[in-house]
């Protein structure tokens, strides 16, 4: 009984799909290795930061708001922002810890549908990073025209 | 019959792993490559824009006397080196993110297996050099807490 995820769109059977080789596989399980080590890297850390902008911020906040009032809402939202930041960097680094497990997992069962989702993991990781890229670089480029 | 595989198609002797890049992990790749490149492309958009800083930026100090001249001069000079710091180790990072995208997605357009392959060595390397710059900075940390403990005493 053929295995349906197996086919390439359209139904038609895996005679054209390309398959996980040896080398592929190798690079694949050692770029895993050094994916778990950020992930984990990133979690923790993001993890730290994120619980000193969540004690320090309110400290800030308050600091600002008695020497310059008008400042204080800014400030608030600069927080907030970061904030949303390093949550955003933790969900991300979650989605490449669960690449790891899932691509390692996959490829040592030779469980297809588990590979498939170590795949979908990594695009989530990346799609978050790249959303994050995206607001980076216009905060960069913003910096850029306040320069002049 | 169902055994029988037919002509052209690749068999078990040559994927070891039993694991395909099928439809739906033809579209994962096709994703991750696009969202890869965004990604690459905005960080070195983002160090353009950094160097473009580091060098015409407003000076950080005042130049009302030598002494504030001098020290804008310093920032200034620190400002560029750091960031040629960054955008040389920053740049070597996301080439290789970069190159990855591209491998992806050729490799996904033309079904090419070995593209993909290079393309996942580029990823390879991707998370290994951050991971080596990681361990690099954190061993700095520890380095420079244990010396700041010790001159604490």
């Amino acid at each position: 009984m053929e295995n349906n995820e197996n086919m390439v769109e359209g139904g038609a059977p895996e005679l054209l799909g390309m398959n996980l080789d040896y080398d592929g596989g190798n690079t694949l399980q050692e770029a895993v290795r050094w994916s778990k080590f950020l992930s984990i890297a990133s979690i923790v850390g993001s993890g730290l930061l994120l619980l000193l902008v969540a004690i320090a911020g309110p400290i800030f906040i308050a600091l600002y708001g008695e020497e310059l009032p008008d400042a204080a809402g800014i400030v608030g939202v600069v927080v907030v922002l970061a904030g949303a930041y390093l949550a955003a960097m933790i969900t991300a680094a979650i989605f490449l810890l669960r690449f790891t497990s899932q691509t390692r997992r996959g490829i040592e069962s030779q469980d297809q549908h588990l590979f498939n989702r170590g795949l979908k993991s990594l695009k989530l990781y990346f799609l978050i990073v790249g959303i994050l890229s995206v607001l980076t670089m216009g905060v960069y480029i913003y910096n850029l025209f306040n320069q002049f | 019959m169902e055994n029988r595989t037919p002509a052209g198609t690749v068999t078990d002797a040559d994927n070891i792993f039993n694991i395909s890049f099928d439809g739906v992990g033809l579209d994962h790749l096709r994703q991750l490559s696009l969202w890869a490149k965004v990604t690459s492309i905005c960080a070195f958009i983002g160090y353009i824009c950094t160097l473009i800083t580091a060098f015409f930026g407003h000076p950080a100090a005042g130049q009302a006397d030598e002494n504030s001249a001098a020290i804008g001069v310093t920032l200034r000079a620190s400002g560029v080196l750091g960031a040629f710091l960054v955008v040389i180790i920053g740049g070597a990072i996301n080439y290789f993110l970069y190159r990855f995208a591209v491998a992806v997605g050729q490799g996904v357009q033309s079904m090419n297996a070995l593209k993909v392959n290079s393309g996942f060595d580029s990823l390879r390397l991707y998370f290994k050099i951050i991971g080596i710059l990681l361990i690099i900075g954190l061993s700095i940390l520890v380095l420079a807490l244990l010396v700041a403990l010790l001159a604490t005493r």
